[in-house]
């Protein structure tokens, strides 16, 4: 039997909004290896909330993220960055590119920061820029480049350190529909063909069709059952 | 490595923020280049007890003293009381020497190498001197002048009124320099010039050499006292008594403060020789000149002449146009004018103060470190700018919270987001530094150029100086820049994403 690499036991975040909210309450998973798992929901269900807790930009006030035996809780906010840069890749809603630098320097920033020298890490970036058929536009700057452009740019930032899971927030939702199908594929590719764990927040039902799980929360929870498998 | 790159990159990219911020360094730079270039520290050898300076020197004496090559040119007939203990030319007054000279450029100069001037006034004189000058409106509208008898015995009559304690020269040579290379400059450069100097002056280096190596003092110091050798007293043969360097006499003196020329400040810069031209003229009480006296077998302190400090040397023109026409039959010399023909170039040393009594008397405690506000003023200009920066930084950090969260969510640590800002800071704090250092550096040379001023000064400022306001400059901007750069490793991603 397969076990999980990725659990949440127990996790509950709230935020303090002029009254208590709770975000996350009481939430169990298990990600398993190889899993394309969409969460969906109505705005304010607490999806976004739970990936970020989940790739460890969040702490929770209460439970535990665990990854393949590393608890998030026994890490510092400099052995999380550590954790991200290895092992998980972040995919925003507004690409949260850097502006200044051409897309080539932004998909090697993470393996800079990952102490690899400044050649190695763009002959890399080509590489992750090839794949998500960026190649000619490498020199551009974000603004210089559509919003699919920028997504995409944004997935080979995320697969630089060729991390195990990838994680997405929103991502196509600044897309078109044309857009948002390119990028779904891209992300059925990349799970299919690199073995990435991948990890969606979408309202969009266009990853249905790619995904093996679609988890539904409501209210800081996951529908029964959906949590485990 | 990452990080420093994009700390250059933001530097660049954010030109509006980063140009105030090396501006605002640039400012503070500029105020400490600009302390620096005129810092006696910049300057060795000047220290701060002996800083008493008279650049406004007017000496008034009964001769007509060397003022150019001529004069010194041994087949020249020069009068015999020009010589180091020689006779005066007539008995009606008494020889003694206000300060050596020094033969420089072709110019007579107060130095200490080249002979001596003579003067021949007598006490009666000395007083109608001080009373013409503090009687002449003309002259004390002008210039507020304060008279100081040189050698002046203690129990003289002023005719000015004035009781108690008073100061009087006892030559003396800048210590710093040492007997043999004295005597080099004697014997190599004046000796062979003519006839104007003899054994004696090689006595009264003996004096020189006393301060130097008895006490293992660099300079004279107000408190210490000296032991040294005073000349003898003779007599000429018409009778008049003068100093006998040719026989000096073992002596002690308390030192109660230290005067030197302007020419301290045309640096000579010579690595066997780190001194400059100097008049050492040591102050000592109305007592040890009674001791002098004895000493070398005065029956009474002589009375010498009279030196009137001006002021303000801007003024010293005029004044010495007043007192001329106020003496007609005295030889008026001011000193500032003879350091301007010594230099070679028609300026004079920056301004110097009036030595009061209350600076006479703050001498008097040895300081062993010399105080250096200067520091004091380079500190508060780049707390200053450093301020500046950190508060661009913090500014330009709360816009770019969302960046800062994006680098921390791809893997970047706390300490990688402030080397970035660290950086950030510190080359806007070079950059500023060049910018405030060499264009006062150029402007600074252009104008000591323009003045004329010697060369020494110029070199002062070296690159050392831009190492030490580039060091400051930094320094000071890495300790302000923590501030910003720590505010950055308290934000999580997520609210540095949220909030951005």
């Amino acid at each position: 039997m397969v076990s999980p690499n990725l659990r949440a036991v127990n996790l509950t975040k709230t935020y303090h909004v002029n009254e208590l909210v709770w975000a996350v309450r009481n939430l169990y998973l298990d990600i398993f290896p190889g899993d394309f798992a969409v969460v969906t929901g109505p705005s304010g269900s607490g999806k976004s909330t739970l990936l970020h807790l989940l790739a460890g930009l969040d702490r929770p006030i209460y439970g535990e993220v665990v990854l393949e035996g590393s608890r998030y809780s026994r890490l510092d906010e400099d052995g999380l960055a550590r954790l991200r840069r290895r092992r998980i890749g972040f995919v925003y809603q507004f690409f949260n590119l850097v502006s200044y630098l051409s897309a080539l320097d932004n998909v090697a920033l993470p393996l800079q920061f990952a102490g690899q020298p400044q050649h190695q890490a763009r002959s890399k970036a080509s590489e992750l820029l090839a794949l998500v058929d960026l190649s000619p536009r490498r020199r551009h700057l974000p603004s210089q480049l559509s919003g699919g452009e920028q997504q995409r740019v944004a997935i080979a930032r995320a697969l630089a350190n060729d991390p195990d899971f990838l994680m997405a927030d929103e991502p196509t939702g600044n897309l078109d529909s044309v857009r948002t199908k390119e990028i779904a594929e891209l992300f059925a590719r990349l799970n299919r063909e690199m073995h990435k764990t991948v990890i969606v927040v979408s309202h969009s039902t266009e990853f249905h069709p790619y995904s093996n799980r679609v988890l539904t929360m409501v209210d800081g929870r996951l529908a029964d059952g959906e949590g485990r498998s | 490595m990452a990080f420093v790159v994009l700390g250059l990159v933001n530097a660049r990219r954010n030109l509006g923020r980063s140009a105030l911020a090396v501006a605002s360094m640039a400012v503070a730079a500029l105020v400490v280049t600009s302390l620096l270039s005129l810092s006696t520290s910049a300057h060795p050898g000047a220290m701060l007890p002996e800083r008493f300076l008279l650049g406004g020197d007017v000496i008034i004496t009964g001769l007509k003293l060397a003022s150019g090559a001529r004069d010194l040119d041994p087949a020249a007939s020069l009068p015999d009381s020009w010589r180091l203990g020689r006779a005066p030319r007539d008995g009606a007054g008494i020889w003694a020497e206000i300060v050596p000279w020094i033969w420089q450029y072709g110019y007579l100069a107060p130095g200490g190498e080249g002979g001596a001037a003579g003067l021949f006034l007598t006490p009666e004189q000395v007083d109608g001197i001080i009373a013409g000058l503090a009687a002449n409106p003309r002259v004390r509208a002008a210039l507020p002048v304060a008279m100081i008898p040189v050698l002046e015995p203690a129990d003289s009559s002023r005719a000015d009124g004035r009781t108690g304690p008073v100061l009087g020269f006892l030559l003396g040579r800048d210590p710093a320099l040492d007997r043999e290379t004295f005597g080099r400059y004697l014997s190599e450069d004046l000796m062979a010039g003519g006839v104007y100097l003899d054994g004696s002056d090689l006595a009264r280096a003996a004096v020189v050499d006393a301060l130097r190596s008895q006490r293992g003092y660099s300079s004279v110091y107000p408190g210490m006292v000296l032991s040294c050798l005073v000349p003898s007293m003779s007599e000429s043969p018409e009778g008049t008594p003068f100093f006998d360097y040719s026989a000096p006499k073992e002596a002690q003196f308390p030192v109660v403060g230290a005067i030197r020329t302007p020419t301290e400040l045309q640096l000579v810069d010579d690595a066997l020789v780190p001194t400059y031209w100097g008049t050492g003229a040591i102050l000592v009480s109305d007592e040890t000149l009674r001791l002098v006296a004895e000493e070398s077998g005065l029956s009474r302190a002589p009375v010498t002449a009279v030196a009137v400090r001006a002021r303000d040397l801007v003024n010293v023109k005029s004044f010495v146009a007043e007192i001329r026409e106020a003496f007609p039959g005295l030889t008026v010399v001011s000193v500032a004018e003879l350091v301007a023909a010594t230099s070679g170039t028609g300026s004079i040393a920056p301004l110097l103060s009036e030595v009061t009594a209350g600076q006479v008397a703050g001498s008097l405690v040895p300081r062993a470190v010399p105080l250096d506000l200067d520091l004091v003023f380079a500190a508060i200009a780049f707390t200053i700018a450093a301020l500046l920066v950190a508060s661009n930084l913090l500014v330009l950090l709360t816009a770019r919270k969302r960046e800062i969260g994006v680098l921390r969510a791809i893997g970047a640590r706390a300490a990688d987001v402030a080397v970035m800002v660290v950086t950030e800071a510190l080359v806007l704090t070079a950059a500023g530094c060049f910018l405030g250092y060499w264009p006062v550096r150029l402007l600074s040379t252009i104008a000591l150029v323009s003045n004329r001023l010697s060369l020494g000064r110029i070199a002062a400022l070296t690159l050392g100086h831009f190492g030490m306001v580039l060091g400051m400059g930094l320094g000071f901007a890495a300790l302000f820049a923590l501030l910003p750069a720590v505010a950055t490793t308290r934000l999580t991603c997520t609210e540095a994403l949220r909030n951005g």
